[in-house]
Formats: C-alpha cells, sequence, structure tokens
C-alpha cells in the first residue's frame, strides 16, 4: 500500500488547503499518510528522479512540484539528470533536429 | 436520427493551457500551434454542431487508484473545472447535454460495452487544454468520455477502436435531428520520466496520423507497449484518435493535418469531414 500511500500524498495535494499545510509544515503533512522512511525522504527532498523511479505517477508529481512552486521544466530536467537551463537546450536542439517534420504550417 | 457530421483529433496538455492564460499565444513558439487551432475554431463553427462528443482522458484529476475505470462517460447538466494543483482555471462550468449522453450509455451497454457512468466529472487538462480554443464561452453542449492510459491494466488499442465504433453506432442511433462532432485528445509523442524524459519522436508521429488517415485499423494491431516504444510512455493517449476516427464512418475525409514537434511533445490535429 504505500506507493498508493505516497501517491496519495501527492494526489492530496489538489486542494488548496492541504497545499497550504504542506507548505507551512512539509514533515507534518508527510505524517498523515503510511510512508516508509525512504518514501518520507524522497517526499520531503523533492526528489523527482527517486519518486518517478518509485512508480509514482508524474500527474500526482505535477501537484507535489506545483506545491512546492516548482518549475515543471525544472522537474523534468531532473528526471535526466539536468539543470532546467540544460534541459531547455535540449529540447532547443531536438525541435531543430525535428523541425522537417513540421507540417501544414500557415 | 442524429448524424456525426466531423471528427477531430488534437493534443492536449497543461503547457497549452499555461500559454493560453499567460497570454503567450503570439510568441514565436507558440504562435504555429495557436494558428491552427484558431483555424479549427473556424472550422469546428462552421459545421454548425448541436454537440461535442469528446474522448479524452483523465490525469489523476478525476480517478484515482482507489478504482479507475477502464472507459467512461460523463452523465451530468454540467461539469466541474478542477484544481490540478495551481488552482482551477477561470472557466465557468461546462454545460454538458444529458439525453445524448444517458442514450451513448445505455445504447453502449446494450451494445456489450459496459462503460461506467460519471454523474458528477470534473475535466482535467485533457478536456480543458484545447476546447477554449475551438468553443470560446462554451456555446454548443458536451458529452464527455474518458479512456484510461493512466493507471495499469490499460485497455489494447483495439478495445479502444471498439469502443469508438460502439459511440458512434449509439451516436447515429439517437432520435432527432442533431449534429455532432466527435473530439479524441491527447499524443502525440511525449516521455515524462526516465532518461529520454522530454523526447519528441517526430518521424513516428507523422507516421501514426497517416494511418490515422489511411490505414486507421492497421494501429489494432499495435499494442500500448508498441505506442509506449515507438511515441514515450505518455503517447499511449492516442488511442483516443483512435477512437475518434473509429466513430466516424469509414467514408470520412480528411480536410487538415497538422503537425508541429515543439517543447516536450508532438502537437498534432486531423479534422476529417463525413460527406453527406
Amino acid at each position: 500500500m504505500s506507493l498508493y500511500e505516497l501517491s496519495r500524498a501527492c494526489y492530496d495535494l489538489r486542494d488548496e488547503a492541504a497545499r497550504e499545510r504542506f507548505r507551512s509544515g512539509p514533515e507534518a503533512y508527510a505524517a498523515r499518510y503510511q510512508l516508509t522512511a525512504r518514501e518520507r525522504e524522497m517526499l520531503l527532498k523533492l526528489d523527482w528522479k527517486a519518486l518517478a523511479e518509485a512508480g509514482v505517477s508524474i500527474y500526482v508529481l505535477t501537484k507535489l512540484g506545483a506545491a512546492s512552486n516548482v518549475e515543471f521544466l525544472e522537474l523534468e530536467g531532473a528526471m535526466r539528470g539536468m539543470s532546467k537551463q540544460e534541459f531547455v537546450d535540449f529540447l532547443k536542439r531536438q525541435a531543430e533536429q525535428n523541425k522537417a517534420f513540421t507540417l501544414g504550417l500557415d | 436520427m442524429a448524424k456525426i457530421v466531423a471528427g477531430m483529433a488534437c493534443s492536449h496538455a497543461p503547457s497549452i493551457a499555461h500559454a493560453y492564460d499567460h497570454g503567450m499565444t503570439n510568441d514565436v513558439g507558440w504562435k504555429p500551434l495557436f494558428t491552427a487551432f484558431e483555424k479549427s475554431q473556424e472550422w469546428l463553427e462552421s459545421q454548425k454542431p448541436d454537440v461535442l462528443v469528446v474522448i479524452y482522458n483523465d490525469h489523476v484529476d478525476q480517478y484515482f487508484y482507489d478504482a479507475w475505470p477502464t472507459f467512461s462517460i460523463g452523465m451530468a447538466e454540467q461539469y466541474d473545472i478542477p484544481d490540478e494543483g495551481l488552482g482551477a482555471r477561470a472557466f465557468p462550468p461546462v454545460p454538458g447535454h444529458k439525453e445524448l449522453a444517458a442514450h451513448i450509455a445505455t445504447s453502449m451497454v446494450a451494445d456489450g460495452f459496459d462503460i461506467t457512468a460519471s454523474h458528477r466529472m470534473s475535466l482535467d487538462h485533457g478536456f480543458l487544454s484545447p476546447m477554449p480554443l475551438l468553443d470560446d464561452g462554451w456555446k454548443i453542449p458536451v458529452v464527455p468520455l474518458t479512456i484510461n492510459v493512466v493507471m495499469h491494466p490499460l485497455p489494447s488499442p483495439q478495445r479502444c477502436w471498439q469502443m469508438g465504433e460502439a459511440v458512434g453506432r449509439a451516436i447515429r442511433s439517437f432520435p432527432g435531428d442533431m449534429r455532432v462532432v466527435v473530439f479524441g485528445t491527447g499524443g502525440l509523442s511525449h516521455q515524462l520520466t526516465g532518461p529520454n524524459c522530454g523526447r519528441v519522436t517526430a518521424e513516428w508521429d507523422r507516421k501514426f496520423m497517416d494511418m490515422i488517415e489511411s490505414a486507421p485499423q492497421e494501429l489494432n494491431s499495435y499494442t500500448m507497449a508498441d505506442f509506449a516504444r515507438l511515441g514515450g510512455e505518455h503517447s499511449v493517449e492516442v488511442v483516443q484518435w483512435m477512437a475518434m476516427r473509429a466513430a466516424l464512418p469509414p467514408y470520412a475525409r480528411l480536410e487538415r493535418k497538422f503537425y508541429y514537434p515543439f517543447g516536450m511533445m508532438g502537437y498534432g490535429i486531423m479534422t476529417f469531414r463525413v460527406p453527406d
């Protein structure tokens, strides 16, 4: 049930009151869920890569990101071990390479 | 009887909602996509639809792991705007078309498709990122349907095709003169976790669009794992394009095809018209 609890802790941040509880006391917020020590650590440290590897859906990680004021591109960069800027640069290079596949532009 | 007059497939993404809400639609990077949506909005208006049937997927906003319907349909008078973590977007509730929804649900179950009925439902960015670009001000009532592309086990692409066929049969058996446009939202390629996070596979996206156009049933031999390998784990949303295409009669004709690989996504739009 642990992955469920970890996901639930992120999912519940859809509510502003929960986000305020999380921001004002992340440890107390986490204590409301049945997490292992390692899970609690990943959650409180916002270890995006580890959380994703543990099986937490990106769609609830974005809620944790929003509650923590972490930009999506920063969170996504962390998945590759990149800074936000490194990740943005990677995306720009990729877009350049993919340009030839563009279709139907006005 | 109700008539399906047109179909449209398009991407959905929080990034579209973000660009729209923050006045970025004319920025160099975003303009091609929003221009394509603008054209699609004019096209949609010219179809004079009475109802929009929108097949999309939820992203752990309406549904959670307690139970997740493989296929669901909204049965409500109106639909809520969810808080996905940043507060609810500033839209009024989306008006529903209860009669058509009830008819589709009943017909699908009678047809052997046991769909889950949702009498209260919020429509997350799977619906809410593209739809304000297509019907600003909610002039046209909707019937939302979802496919589970998030919580395993996922339905097979073939089952999603069959779902679209059942939706098509159900709409066409609705008594009364009604013009319906069917939508499928999601995709195209994107990968949001792991070592390939951010990867866009444009060549595959174009091939997928070609198949949706001219050989959609060939996609029935693909598995969700195939789609995940070719377009990224989170690109399996493309089954919603298949369901839309399956709801249209086989003689539907392509009207517009747009593809724009940008940022973390392959953004695509396809529109189809059903000749009289």
